[in-house]
């Protein structure tokens, strides 16, 4: 009636040298993944976090992140090979498109925009600071097909995830609605990533005038929501972005 | 002056200040509920026997700086029923008005001749971190298995207060009844009497609460990101005033070791209650062990208990009414009863069960 345990699964040493390796590799992980996890961050709009006007405003005050007793170690694994992975696929679509790989610089100095902004650059990224309305935020990249140009992003998935995608992510489209607001580019190519086997599909979208009027909306009233200490609504209960939030515990509070 | 502010934080900012139990007709100020509202801060403050606490919540006001008292029941009472997600105060020195979506609802004040009421210490957040974590499960225990014992009435007065050591026992007691309890949960760093306002305090408190000590009172605090906390409770000393426990004294006679029956509380309930159905009232009740049985006994009923017996055989008559109360008030089920004596006379029964135990004395008709 019940299967036997294959205890072989759950053997992950098999000497003193093995298991101390292991010992102190994961310890090591484990606390840095913590004290990430509790590090408090900038205040500003997250554009991956858009969609909850409350885990905006936790941000823009400042709100220290829940203390984290059991780090999720498979979420930070799964984080660290998006960011591989994305920086696998930028190295090689720069070499493909050649001059049509725009540099955000150089699309910010021939396309300026009507916000004040600090840039970083990276390897293939650019990081962009707006001051006002406060976001920071790095592009996966600025692309020209035909005479057209497109604001890249790459989003990396599980097979079953990606296997069933017709079209962007809702999610996704909120992320990119905001780079795209502030630099002023409404058109917009996802591409969508396989984790295990490789797999790519790419979807366009348009982020229209009516999407930024509200985003922009929505940042000023957090913004005033931030001064006035009053909590602004959170997601519906049961939302998946409520699952791994930071700011949970403090969200209770709020009612 | 108009202040909003979210609802939820405000609801838990008056539970935490409004303990129905501690608002007595006996300390008039319990009544009461202080409201002081400015352009960022909504500030509620409480006092009861031996206790101030205040939370600080922040908002957004408009107009001038104001210090109002109302009914802290009514205000509880009427916060509790409100679902919005903010909440919009108009507060004049005749009434508070607090508008939540569309309704409206209008709290009249009275004339306060009481005065200001008196506030906590202000503990900073460096400070608190020096504390030591308040320990919900301690005060829980003291409050559902120990506070049975503590009389409304009595010839001595110091019995009114729990008796918090230092060495980590709380004790509880009504010399009248000759009935005290032990357990190992005072949380004290010197031995105190605290009032049962105190207690019903201590089991209100947020999850994050932290004490420190502050001259003669303890403070405690708990900063999150919707409120401060601050109370401050000042327990009494034993005095010639308040009296003495005698808590080691009671501690030596509960700890004698001349045998022992191992039984179940609720069997012995179950006879206490057959007891009470055929018994005259005032009828005490005799609990005897013999070589090799346990019975309880009374002109009515001969109940034989089963437990395993220790030691030599004894008769203790008790009050009926204050076993069956000891007994429905320890925590575990499994109990062990031994015999005590004083100067060589049985004097009565110590009930332990898990880590508490409640010293009976015998019936003296």
């Amino acid at each position: 009636m019940f299967k036997s345990v294959d205890t072989n699964r759950y053997v992950t040493f098999n000497s003193d040298a093995s298991n101390k390796l292991l010992t102190t590799y994961s310890s090591f992980l484990h606390n840095r993944v913590r004290e990430d996890g509790m590090r408090p961050r900038s205040h500003t709009f997250a554009p991956s976090g858009v969609r909850c006007k409350r885990k905006s405003w936790f941000r823009l005050r400042g709100t220290t992140p829940d203390p984290v007793d059991y780090p999720d170690m498979t979420l930070d694994f799964t984080a660290t090979v998006g960011t591989l992975l994305h920086q696998y696929i930028q190295s090689n679509l720069q070499e493909a498109l050649q001059d049509d790989w725009i540099s955000v610089p150089d699309y910010l100095k021939s396309n300026p925009i009507p916000y004040k902004y600090e840039l970083k650059v990276g390897e293939y990224e650019t990081k962009v600071s707006i001051l006002e309305p406060p976001v920071s935020f790095a592009c996966d990249g600025i692309i020209r097909i035909g005479d057209k140009i497109y604001l890249l992003e790459i989003k990396t998935s599980e097979y079953s995830s990606w296997s069933n995608l017709t079209e962007a992510k809702p999610h996704h489209i909120d992320q990119i609605t905001t780079y795209g607001t502030l630099l002023g580019i409404k058109d917009v190519l996802f591409m969508y990533v396989d984790r295990q086997y490789g797999g790519i599909k790419v979807f366009e979208h348009t982020i229209t005038s009516l999407d930024s009027f509200h985003l922009l909306d929505m940042m000023n009233y957090v913004q005033d929501m931030v001064k006035k200490h009053i909590a602004p609504p959170g997601l519906p209960a049961g939302d998946y972005m409520c699952t791994n939030c930071e700011y949970q515990k403090s969200c209770k509070e709020w009612g | 002056m108009k202040f909003s502010v979210s609802t939820k934080p405000l609801k838990k900012a008056v539970d935490l200040t409004v303990i129905p139990k501690n608002v007595t007709t006996t300390f008039q100020r319990s009544s009461l509920l202080q409201i002081s509202a400015t352009d960022k801060e909504l500030k509620l403050n409480t006092e009861s026997d031996s206790i101030q606490s205040e939370v600080i919540l922040y908002g957004t006001g408009t107009g001038e700086p104001i210090t109002v008292c109302t009914d802290c029941i009514k205000l509880k009472s009427l916060m509790s029923t409100i679902s919005a997600a903010q909440v919009d105060l108009d507060i004049t020195e005749s009434a508070i008005t607090i508008h939540a979506n569309k309704s409206t609802f209008t709290i009249p004040l009275e004339v306060n001749s009481i005065g200001r009421l008196a506030e906590p210490y202000h503990i900073t957040k460096e400070e608190l971190a020096q504390g030591i974590d308040v320990d919900n499960e301690s005060w829980s225990f003291i409050k559902d298995h120990q506070m049975f014992a503590v009389p409304k009435d009595t010839t001595l007065p110091v019995c009114r207060y729990t008796y918090l050591g230092e060495d980590g026992n709380s004790l509880t007691g009504n010399v009248d009844y000759s009935l005290f309890t032990v357990a190992p949960y005072s949380q004290f760093t010197s031995t105190a009497l605290v009032t049962t306002t105190i207690i019903n305090l201590m089991t209100n408190l947020p999850e994050t609460a932290k004490m420190i000590r502050h001259v003669d009172s303890y403070v405690i605090g708990a900063f999150v990101d919707s409120y401060e906390y601050r109370v401050q409770l000042t327990p009494k000393v034993e005095s010639d005033d308040v009296g003495f426990y005698n808590a080691d004294m009671i501690m030596e006679i509960m700890n004698q070791d001349n045998g022992s029956i191992k039984t179940s509380a609720k069997a012995i309930i179950t006879a206490l209650q057959q007891s009470n159905l055929l018994a005259d009232a005032n009828t005490p009740i005799s609990l005897i062990c013999e070589a090799d049985k346990v019975h309880l006994k009374d002109k009515r009923i001969d109940s034989v208990i089963d437990a395993e017996i220790s030691g030599e055989p004894f008769t203790v008559t008790l009050v009926p009414e204050f076993f069956k109360s000891a007994l429905t008030n320890v925590p575990d089920n499994e109990i062990i009863i031994k015999p005590v004596f004083t100067e060589g006379e049985l004097s009565g029964i110590v009930v332990e069960s898990g880590v508490m135990s409640v010293l009976l004395g015998q019936y003296e008709g």
